[in-house]
């Protein structure tokens, strides 16, 4: 066992801003890299894409999927999608990321969500932030022993931040159910209409929306939509949106409306062109705004999707 | 039925040829612009009974297609609906006034689709109905159907295209209805209201019985715009109240 008692475990290891390496333990389940601020590592560097890709690690197995932005290489070839070894380096633009088993030091290590500045390396997120708060109830790990704190003024916090988390799991299990439907469909219109049914679902939304570009990658040719009151009705997607969509060729928040609404939408892409865009919309809630989680699924979804329709529209 | 599917995009035609699958129509000749789709139709000997066109296509486009078969005999009466991503009014009612049926814009939906698929098949039985009724030498011809299955968008372009006269009544009794002059809608009514206003109202309707009485005498002139343009604004109220459902 470590000084720390942290036992080995997969991460990320890259060079922060001083040039000492940074360590990324990788959680169960999904994590996205990119530049942009709602990625569970941040990378901040302008050779990397927003939203770049995404790691989902299912116990020792890691598998790595490009969400069809930027220059992604493992060992110097372009990949896409492809399962992770121990030794391996991810290149995202220009940034190197090693995957190790190690056991991370308690003082080195980031944690998911973690925000920290980083030269050419990483700049992980949200979590640090939660974890640098002052002391709320809650199990933590300390060394190899665990400490129970007494609960304290914080307890609605803490049952809120449980609530989100099933919120997330169930969010989270229901995204694998449809990409596993999705994935044994060979009809591109059942894989379109499986998508927004269930995105109403996955992201609680109120309307969800897919749309299928002609070859050009430029028109619209065919919408689904579907609405929570179980109609097909609707005004689609406007223009405006799938336009700003195709510049970004990443997953973009749409807000505002008469119902104060707030919504995601994401590109269809391959290498060559776009194949269509999906998007949902929900009315916003108090208890449950549109956050980084919505984003990642948002993309892991809009990936698959992508590998699925893209041979059924040939 | 056998339909002619022109488009130059080859995923669009898949798409459409499915939709039309799904309604029953799998008799499907493809063809690549409006060239392709005229040498198809003449190698058929003209046993076409339906065709969706898109607009812009290289070679032909869609608009010049309509014109070359709208002025052979054998294809003046041929349904035809446009399906394209041109969507300003200006351009929808070209397509009209050169003798487009029906018109879709992309992207569409299929329910969408479909709906105008029934509805151009619906006016195709009623015109073979009524031609049945005039070689027979019975009386008036008298056009009636359902909502439901023929909106009321088509049921006006069909009559406005074969310059019809008559009275036009919606559900039962006469509470509704409105007269038609040489295809142009002179005056609509709906209870208390007439007029344009009445006319917006009768077009929301998704269902209920209708019958046109040919060659009744008009009730009134409170309508003086064109009935494309009427329609045109009928259809984007439609997709309003639709949009803030």
């Amino acid at each position: 066992m470590p000084p720390n008692g942290t036992p080995p475990d997969l991460s990320l290891v890259f060079p922060g801003s001083d040039g000492r390496p940074l360590v990324f333990p990788i959680p169960e389940g999904t994590v996205a890299l990119g530049r942009a601020a709602d990625n569970d590592l941040v990378l901040e560097d302008p050779s990397v894409e927003p939203h770049q890709v995404v790691l989902t690690r299912t116990g020792d197995h890691l598998e790595l999927r490009g969400l069809f932005a930027g220059t992604t290489k493992v060992n110097d070839t372009p990949s896409q999608k492809i399962q992770l070894k121990p030794g391996d380096v991810i290149t995202l633009g220009v940034v190197k990321l090693r995957l190790m088993k190690i056991a991370a030091t308690k003082s080195g290590a980031l944690k998911r969500g973690e925000t920290r500045s980083l030269g050419r390396g990483g700049r992980p997120t949200r979590a640090q932030r939660r974890d640098e708060e002052p002391t709320r109830t809650g199990t933590e790990a300390v060394g190899n022993r665990t400490t129970q704190r007494m609960p304290g003024p914080d307890d609605v916090e803490g049952k809120r931040a449980r609530e989100r988390d099933a919120r997330r799991a169930r969010s989270l299990a229901r995204a694998r159910q449809l990409s596993d439907e999705i994935m044994h469909e060979d009809d591109f219109e059942v894989v379109f209409e499986r998508l927004a049914g269930g995105f109403l679902d996955v992201f609680s939304a109120d309307r969800a929306v897919t749309v299928l570009f002609e070859e050009d990658g430029i028109n619209p040719l065919m919408v689904v939509e579907r609405r929570r009151d179980g109609t097909a009705e609707g005004t689609g997607i406007a223009q405006e949106i799938i336009s700003r969509c195709l510049q970004v060729r990443s997953v973009i928040r749409v807000a505002g409306g008469y119902q104060g609404l707030g919504g995601l939408a994401a590109p269809l892409l391959t290498e060559s062109r776009a194949l269509g865009m999906l998007y949902f919309e929900r009315v916003s809630t108090p208890g449950a705004p549109l956050g980084a989680d919505d984003v990642h699924l948002m993309a892991l979804l809009t990936n698959v999707a992508s590998l699925k329709i893209a041979p059924l529209v040939r | 039925m056998n339909v002619l599917l022109v488009d130059d995009s080859g995923l669009s035609r898949k798409v459409q040829a499915k939709v039309l699958r799904e309604v029953g129509l799998s008799a499907i000749t493809e063809a690549r612009n409006g060239l392709d789709a005229l040498k198809k139709l003449e190698e058929s000997d003209w046993s076409i009974d339906l065709i969706l066109t898109d607009w812009n296509m290289p070679g032909m486009d869609g608009i010049s297609l309509i014109q070359e078969i709208r002025k052979s005999p054998k294809g003046s009466r041929l349904p035809i609906i446009v399906v394209s991503s041109e969507g300003e009014d200006s351009r929808i009612a070209q397509a009209f006034q050169v003798g487009a049926s029906s018109y879709i814009t992309k992207p569409f939906k299929k329910e969408v689709l479909q709906r105008k698929i029934q509805a151009v098949r619906a006016i195709a039985e009623i015109e073979q109905a009524q031609q049945a009724t005039v070689s027979t030498g019975s009386e008036t011809p008298l056009i009636e159907g359902d909502l439901e299955r023929l909106g009321l968008a088509e049921l006006v372009g069909f009559l406005n295209f074969s310059k019809k006269s008559g009275e036009l009544l919606i559900g039962a009794g006469d509470a509704a209805g409105m007269s038609i002059q040489n295809g142009e809608v002179k005056h609509a009514w709906l209870g208390d209201r007439d007029g344009a206003q009445a006319f917006h109202r009768i077009a929301a309707l998704q269902s209920g019985r209708f019958q046109f009485h040919e060659g009744r005498a008009s009730r009134g002139s409170t309508i003086t715009v064109g009935t494309m343009s009427l329609l045109m604004d009928a259809m984007r109220l439609l997709d309003e109240a639709q949009g803030a459902s």
